[in-house]
């Protein structure tokens, strides 16, 4: 009865750490190949993603900015739309979060930090709204619009930094350092894990609440499914799709929130490297899952921390491999879960001849049952 | 008849499953040289899916093929075509804006076959001519009536020589009269020695046409009769196991016509296509009544039922409910007023598939607080009226967190029934509302439906099938190319005269 009480799930579920084990196997060969050492390669990445506290903190806070923003392209990839500016929402959210921490009054601790990632939700749900509206109302393709969008904030960030907001007597293109107020605390001193990863936890809670379990989630994934038959059914499709938009820009912005007061404490010129579109990646990898984005973004968070430590140890392999690596996970979790798919409808299949075979044809053949006035 | 021709065709022990679904479980039959063997069923009983076996599109899971005794592997339609077998789907797939030659060319290409347009022409006029199509080769397709395209879509399969024709219910989109003169063609070209599979759920057409008929239930082989010793009592009850009495005959008492519930006045909607698939159409349907509305496929029942449900936005016109115009057409506007609408388009109008049924029977009452609370869903009470609902509708499915879309046609149909017609609606547009049910499902939902009307409601019930409308409605209406084309009280009405009126004659 239960789709789920079968072996091909926990398939599912093991998919994702085969094709990155196998991503790793590829690259090895590549490494050996090329002439490489990939045993002393890897050790070198393990140690400076996992090696210390330390380097557990920096997967950590690596891992922050591309969980939470690939919260919100699940979010929106739910209702069927690719929010392909996740890049842009963050950028636009960074600096919401920075001008509400320098420009707002200095209220105590926890409340100048929260109108910070308030500012940023806020700031990237409005900028993603855009994009849904002209979805919703004029069937644009929001994958154009966003894309676009993201060049518009990455210029306004670099006008930012290197004109209005840039400290006087410096040419280092960045804010000033937000005020302490505004700040993530540390949670453990000497590392970099700050608070950021508290807020990480309760967006991929908040996350999987509003998919699982809320109206808006129903309705998100019914106009996903069939806009047409969602509107039939009487679901506001236009404002879903526009909602939609609005939650997903939200939490790639407060990805922008979090590394401004949480990582870096100030906006930076070419902050994010990329973490917007890293994000979508990472939501297929985690099958649009809350804990499957969790993992494949800690993975993306502990490459990246394991490229820094080839880069530095001059260990003669390039820090390209890493990114290789993860494209090589994606792209085998896609290839295995459609040999799963497949496996699984045949499977069902064969399942329903037994089924059928249990059973009498003739049981079942009435017509519903004739109790008119309970309707 | 036919007891020492040798077979064609034979089917040992196909089997084909789906997830959830044994569509054919075990199905043999023979079809013998010169005859036309009807697949009969209930939808849903696994026809579709065993034609489409025989013609490459699905491979079976066991069981055996053989053509005039040689077993074969039928894995494309390629390979069927190779094997002179030809197939009419259900939906057309004629190029409309080219020739009918020019398809029978295109036709015979995607076979392998290079042919010039003069030679497509003059084999339509070969065939034409032997069979008595009628059909000009070098008339546009688009440009045909939807009984010349049949035709137009029967030559194209019959461009390379068949042994084996396969008729997918073809006579679905066609007036009686146009089905008549089909049925006479198909005659014709078994007479010719083409073996010929006629796939219908429709009583009297197949025993009027078919020399032997096969009966198919829930995936397996009831029997095989010959048509001249069979009754349609008898196919009716191999069909459904048990005979049931139809609603049908009137038998329930109509009540008075009371006052206008829906009011429809000059109204134009637009058609997919452009242009206007209603054209000023003016009506009005009452408290307690059923108002049939008749027409083939493609006479505006579809756009004319969806602006009634408030999913599409009328170009000109208006529509009353209860004697109040409405201003907003958006689904929910016509909820709230309480219309229910059973779109004709299962699949793709009416269900999300990937929904579960829980929560497609759940989706247009997500406002009501008995289910949702502060925007959070109350899973128990979804799960209680679902589980009451799929109980009540007699819907089969392994459990209500299966996808809705894995289900068959007729209980994805039951589903959308169980969630429109149990919110007691005041006024139900229905298009289609039996089409891929059971027989003892399509009495369910008639049953559900009269019980509404005599509940006070109004019900607009638009469908293709005479027979059904004139069992089911108090009034009459026929549509054709979008405009009205004559009003009849049921008493009035005959299969003949609704037949002349859908074809566009005068009333």
């Amino acid at each position: 009865m239960n789709p789920r009480a079968s072996g091909l799930h926990w398939l599912r579920l093991l998919t994702p750490v085969v094709a990155v084990a196998l991503a790793f196997v590829t690259v090895a060969i590549g490494l050996q190949l090329a002439g490489a050492d990939p045993v002393h390669a890897f050790e070198r990445m393990a140690s400076a993603a996992l090696g210390s506290p330390f380097a557990l903190s920096t997967t950590v806070v690596k891992t922050l900015p591309r969980l939470v923003a690939a919260l919100g392209i699940a979010l929106a990839l739910r209702a069927g739309l690719w929010n392909i500016g996740a890049e842009g929402q963050l950028y636009v959210g960074a600096i919401a979060a920075t001008g509400a921490a320098l420009f707002l009054p200095r209220f105590p601790f926890p409340l100048l930090l929260l109108a910070g990632m308030f500012a940023s939700m806020v700031a990237g749900g409005l900028y993603a709204a855009l994009p849904g509206v002209l979805r919703a109302r004029r069937g644009v393709s929001e994958v154009i619009t966003s894309l676009m969008l993201v060049y518009v904030a990455i210029q306004l960030t670099n006008y930012l930094v290197e004109g209005p907001w840039l400290l006087p007597g410096t040419t280092f293109p960045a804010s000033p350092i937000v005020p302490p107020e505004s700040r993530l605390p540390l949670l453990v001193p000497h590392t970099l894990l700050n608070a950021g990863a508290v807020v990480a936890i309760l967006a991929v809670a908040l996350t999987w609440i509003m998919m699982a379990r809320s109206t808006f989630g129903l309705q998100l994934r019914a106009v996903g499914g069939n806009e047409r038959a969602a509107r039939a059914s009487g679901v506001p499709v236009a404002r879903t799709i526009v909602l939609a938009m609005v939650a997903s820009g939200a939490m790639a912005g407060l990805a922008g929130g979090i590394e401004v007061l949480g990582t870096r404490g100030r906006l930076i010129e070419g902050f994010s490297v990329g973490y917007g579109f890293e994000a979508i990646a990472i939501a297929l990898l985690g099958r649009l899952q809350p804990l499957g984005i969790t993992l494949a973004a800690l993975l993306f968070g502990a490459l990246d921390a394991a490229g820094a430590g080839l880069q530095t140890a001059s260990s003669g392999v390039p820090s390209a491999i890493v990114q290789i690596t993860s494209a090589l996970a994606v792209v085998y979790v896609l290839v295995g879960l459609g040999l799963i798919q497949r496996a699984d409808r045949r499977r069902s299949a064969r399942e329903a001849i037994a089924a059928a075979h249990a059973m009498p044809v003739a049981r079942g053949a009435t017509v519903p049952s004739g109790d008119g006035g309970a309707g | 008849m036919t007891g020492e021709r040798p077979a064609v065709l034979q089917l040992e022990g196909i089997t084909k499953a789906y997830p959830g679904i044994v569509a054919n479980d075990g199905i043999s039959l023979d079809l013998r040289h010169g005859e036309i063997h009807t697949v009969l069923g209930e939808n849903g009983a696994g026809k579709t899916t065993l034609m489409g076996i025989v013609y490459g599109l699905h491979h079976p899971d066991a069981g055996r093929i053989l053509i005039e005794g040689r077993e074969v592997d039928i894995r494309t339609p390629r390979d069927a075509l190779g094997l002179g077998i030809g197939y009419v789907q259900q939906h057309f797939s004629l190029i409309p804006t080219l020739t009918v030659a020019e398809n029978l060319v295109l036709a015979l290409r995607g076979g392998g076959v290079r042919a010039s347009i003069r030679e497509g022409a003059s084999r339509v006029r070969d065939l034409s001519e032997r069979f008595g199509f009628e059909v000009e080769p070098f008339a546009v397709v688009g440009e045909l009536s939807v009984g010349h395209q049949q035709r137009a879509e029967l030559l194209k399969a019959l461009a390379r020589e068949v042994r084996i024709l396969v008729l997918d219910e073809p006579s679905s989109v066609l007036t009686p009269q146009e089905s008549a003169e089909l049925l006479a063609i198909l005659r014709r070209l078994a007479d010719s020695g083409v073996g010929v599979i006629l796939v219908s759920h429709k009583l009297e057409e197949v025993l009027r046409v078919s020399d032997r008929i096969t009966v198919l239930r829930r995936g397996r082989v009831v029997g095989t009769v010959d048509a001249s010793q069979s009754s349609r009592n008898r196919l009716a009850e191999m069909m459904v196991g048990e005979l049931r009495p139809s609603i049908a005959a009137g038998a329930a008492p109509r009540p008075e016509r009371g006052t206008a519930l829906l009011e429809v006045v000059d109204l134009w909607v637009g058609s997919d296509r452009g242009g206007h698939a209603v054209q000023g159409v003016t009506f009005s349907a009452h408290r307690g009544e059923i108002l049939g509305i008749a027409g083939v496929e493609g006479s505006g029942q579809v756009e004319l039922t969806e602006a009634l449900a408030g999913l599409r936005v009328p170009d000109r016109g208006g529509i009353l409910i209860e004697g109040n115009r409405v201003v907003r057409h958006n689904v929910r506007a016509f909820q709230r007023a309480g219309v229910a609408h059973v779109p004709a388009d299962r699949l793709g109008t009416g269900l999300v598939a990937d929904l579960s049924v829980a929560e497609s029977l759940i989706l247009p009452q997500l406002a009501d607080p008995a289910f949702s609370r502060f925007g959070l869903l109350r899973p128990r009470e979804m799960r209680a009226r679902a589980t009451a609902l799929v109980e009540r509708f007699d819907v089969r499915t392994a459990g209500i967190d299966v996808r809705v879309g894995s289900l068959s046609g007729g209980n994805q149909q039951k589903v959308i029934l169980a969630r429109e017609l149990s919110a007691s609606p005041r006024i139900v547009v229905c298009c289609y509302p039996t089409r891929g049910l059971d027989f003892a499902a399509t009495l369910g939902v008639q049953g559900e439906i009269v019980r509404l009307r005599e509940s006070g409601a109004a019900v607009l019930y638009a469908t293709v099938d005479l027979d059904e409308l004139l069992a089911v409605s108090d009034r009459i209406l026929v549509l054709a190319h979008g405009r009205i084309a004559g009003e009849l009280p049921v008493g009035e009405a005959s299969a003949e005269r609704l037949g002349l009126l859908m074809g566009g004659a005068a009333a």
